[in-house]
């Protein structure tokens, strides 16, 4: 892949990532009531997986094949996180 | 309107939080990978978060420590990963802003599976730091839901 194509490969994962992040954002609250305490992984506006514990998130991915380079795994709770 | 030239990176708000959306590549890397960033003022420094360390399979072995830093009330160890760059995608159009930048990752001290399951909800996070050594300015208007990084000369 050339430089060219390359950056417009990751202006589209940006995009993309952009994307989904607001589809998570506007669907928070629905969220909430339905993955409370877990890990949730989604990528293209859909939950791919859940899980309590991360790890064992991960390995579900990772042992699906799924490219976890564009995928979001996010910790959903009903209390808030204070940083 | 942007001033000219200055670039204005959006940023997208998350549960009342300014997440900043990137795409990281380092050294060895065949392709670029999402990351998401909480940009926090009141942080004095910036870090990948363990989660995302391991899920982008960040390099930290035989890494130099660089010392502990308390995060949403628990330690981890700051560890010192090879320069990375960030690509971030300017509004209004199809370019980016590339920025070569040293970030810390956090591993934690805990052991426990209780006290590691909680180090993994913490997110990636820019501070100050990364703000004042890429001169980028915060632009926030909470009402209107709009907020942005402006290049700065």
């Amino acid at each position: 892949m050339n430089s060219l194509d390359a950056n417009v490969s990751i202006v589209q994962l940006l995009r993309n990532g952009q994307n989904d992040l607001s589809w998570f954002s506007d669907n928070s609250d629905k969220f909430k009531n339905e993955y409370d305490g877990k890990f949730v992984a989604f990528h293209n506006k859909q939950i791919i997986d859940t899980d309590a514990n991360f790890d064992s998130l991960l390995n579900k991915l990772r042992k699906d094949n799924v490219d976890t380079s564009s995928v979001f795994i996010k910790f959903i709770s009903k209390v808030k996180m204070l940083l | 309107m942007p001033e000219a030239n200055k670039d204005r990176i959006g940023l997208q708000f998350d549960d009342l939080r300014l997440q900043l959306m990137a795409a990281i590549e380092w050294k060895g890397l065949k392709q670029a990978q999402l990351i998401s960033f909480v940009i926090d003022t009141g942080s004095p420094e910036s870090f990948i978060s363990q989660a995302e360390v391991e899920k982008l399979q960040i390099p930290t072995k035989n890494r130099p420590v660089e010392g502990e830093i308390d995060v949403g009330g628990s330690r981890f160890k700051k560890i010192d990963i090879q320069k990375i760059t960030l690509h971030l995608l300017k509004e209004g159009s199809s370019a980016m802003l590339s920025l070569s930048t040293k970030l810390s990752a956090l591993k934690t001290t805990k052991t426990s599976e209780h006290k590691k399951s909680i180090a993994h909800t913490l997110p990636s996070i820019l501070g100050l730091d990364f703000l004042m050594t890429h001169n980028l300015s915060l632009h926030v208007f909470p009402k209107e839901k709009i907020a942005y990084l402006q290049t700065e000369e």
